[in-house]
């Protein structure tokens, strides 16, 4: 029952997130500011998180392969593989779910508990559109970058723990790179990127908007804001999945 | 002047206001007062359209806002200036844009003459050089200093307060008391100012209306409050034995 008032809820939040917004160019402003705060933000954890997983998903395709049947640019291709498909999207949009979830959903609470959402509506303004659309619009664009960001910074965090552990050499790794590259599955990819980054930061947004109380109230709707979004990530995930591929 | 008919507001099956007529003035502080949980912010916020009202209307100059006529708010929007308790100031942007974000939404002027009249609207209220901190750098008082400025810079003809000087020491709250209500007269600004500190209401009260569990109970003047035989109103105003000694000397 209160799931199912909860989704009914954010039904209509996402509703008031797509109704016109009252002045473009205030709107407009927003969207870059979020741009900067969500992309700086980070495209540097990205990168750091991409870099390790890539080189430790080398290290372990290749103790994992003893058998010398197998030949070793199975490594590259297996590490490209896992990174296209599932990592830069799935993991990556799970650990920005913690990161800038948690930092919308505090954002937003504390404004709506200290009456901020309030002086944006007697002023005439959407404060729903107002405070996340932007969010919703920068997250769209930035979700897809950093996945391309992860894919190539995990490929180099793989190769050079490879070739510097001396179990792959540069050109099996580069064979297995360009192995049976299938387009597809970078559509398939972005897509899901840009589904993850609409849940990430709308799910965050609607608990924070919905805070009543005090400081105390503002960390628990963050740390639902997480858990559910994370939650609905994996489930996406399987949907998406089940529908695209 | 703001007129209320009626206005009732339940929260599910609570009557939080039960059926209040008030007339609040044009170029006059009237002040909501009351206990705690007496309902004078629900009060201030179906006055400024935050809360629908189950039943009555609101006029605003003639204009009503309640029911089919909400759409009226839309216009009054650009005409009212509110400051609220904590100040509600947008901790992501600096006192400067605090101020200036009303003229972004609603002015046509540019960018230096809405630069001007954010830092005049500043200097009105007392304060130089601040317009690059942030609210978290600023003290109490001058939060709501700037939440003013922000209220007034469009030069409203309705400026709404709740509790304007909760959290103030009383030599700043009678300033800010003070202030606003200079600005009222200044700009002739029908002010509603809701509070239950009995220094404001004796500084700058012109006509006070007193709220007791959601019901009007009494209205009037600074020296009808004196002579009050409401016996709820006796209570909330005289219970402490400063305000109860002051009576008995003016009697
Ligand atoms: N959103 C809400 N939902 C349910 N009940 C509410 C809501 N807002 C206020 N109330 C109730 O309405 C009553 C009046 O509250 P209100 O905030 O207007 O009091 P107040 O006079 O402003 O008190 P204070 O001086 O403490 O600010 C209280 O009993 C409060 O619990
Ligand atoms: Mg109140």
């Amino acid at each position: 029952m209160k799931f199912l008032e909860t989704t009914g809820n954010y039904i209509l939040f996402m509703r008031r997130i797509f109704a016109k917004p009252e002045k473009a160019r205030v709107y407009f402003r927003g969207v870059t500011d979020e741009l900067e705060k969500l992309g700086l933000n980070s495209i540097v954890l990205v990168m750091i998180i991409s870099f390790f997983i890539g080189a430790v998903l080398t290290l372990q395709t290749a103790y994992n392969m003893s058998n010398p049947m197998l030949p070793r640019y199975l490594i590259g291709y297996l590490t490209r593989e896992t990174l296209l498909l599932e990592f830069s999207s799935t993991i990556v949009s799970l650990i920005l779910a913690g990161k800038i979830g948690s930092n919308i959903a505090s954002e937003i609470g504390t404004m709506r508990i200290t009456e901020q959402i309030e002086a944006l509506e007697a002023m005439g303004i959407n404060s729903v559109s107002y405070l996340v659309g932007p969010k919703i619009a920068a997250a769209l664009v930035i979700n897809p970058v950093l996945y391309v960001f992860s894919v190539f910074v995990g490929i180099i965090g793989g190769f050079l723990a490879g070739v510097s552990a001396g179990i792959v050499n540069y050109d099996d790794y580069l064979n297995g790179l360009r192995l049976d590259f299938n387009p597809y599955y970078v559509t398939y990819s972005i897509v899901k990127t840009l589904f993850f980054a609409l849940i990430f930061t709308s799910i965050p947004a609607f608990y924070g908007y919905n805070v009543r109380g005090g400081a105390l109230e503002v960390g628990k709707a963050s740390t639902r804001a997480v858990v559910d979004s994370s939650i609905t990530i994996l489930v996406a995930n399987l949907v998406l999945t089940r529908i695209l591929l | 002047m703001i007129e209320v008919q009626h206005v009732t507001k339940f929260f599910d099956t609570k009557r939080v206001l039960d059926d209040i007529d008030a007339t609040f003035e044009k170029g006059k502080v009237n002040l909501i007062i009351g206990k705690s949980g007496s309902g004078k912010t629900v009060l201030l916020k179906s006055l400024i359209g935050l809360l629908p009202v189950d039943e009555g209307v609101i006029t605003f100059d003639g204009r009503e806002i309640t029911g089919a006529h909400a759409r009226n708010m839309k216009e009054i929007r650009q005409e009212m200036g509110v400051v609220f308790q904590g100040g509600a100031l947008f901790d992501s942007l600096s006192v400067l844009d605090n101020v200036r974000f009303p003229l972004d939404l609603f002015s046509r002027a540019t960018e230096g003459e809405k630069r001007e009249r954010a830092i005049a609207s500043l200097r009105r209220v007392n304060l130089e050089n601040v317009e690059t901190l942030y609210p978290a750098e600023l003290s109490g008082g001058m939060k709501k200093r700037v939440a003013i400025a922000r209220a007034i810079v469009l030069r409203p003809r309705y400026l709404f307060c709740d509790e304007p000087n909760s959290g103030l020491d009383p030599l700043t709250s009678i300033v800010i008391d003070n202030l606003l209500s200079e600005l009222t007269h200044e700009y002739g600004m029908t002010t509603i100012i809701n509070t239950h500190d009995m220094n404001s209401v004796f500084e700058i009260g012109e006509n006070i209306i007193f709220i007791h569990q959601g019901k009007k109970e009494w209205e009037g003047d600074r020296e009808m409050l004196l002579k009050t035989t409401n016996e709820a109103l006796d209570e909330f105003l005289f219970t402490s034995k400063f305000n109860r000694m002051v009576k008995e000397r003016i009697a």
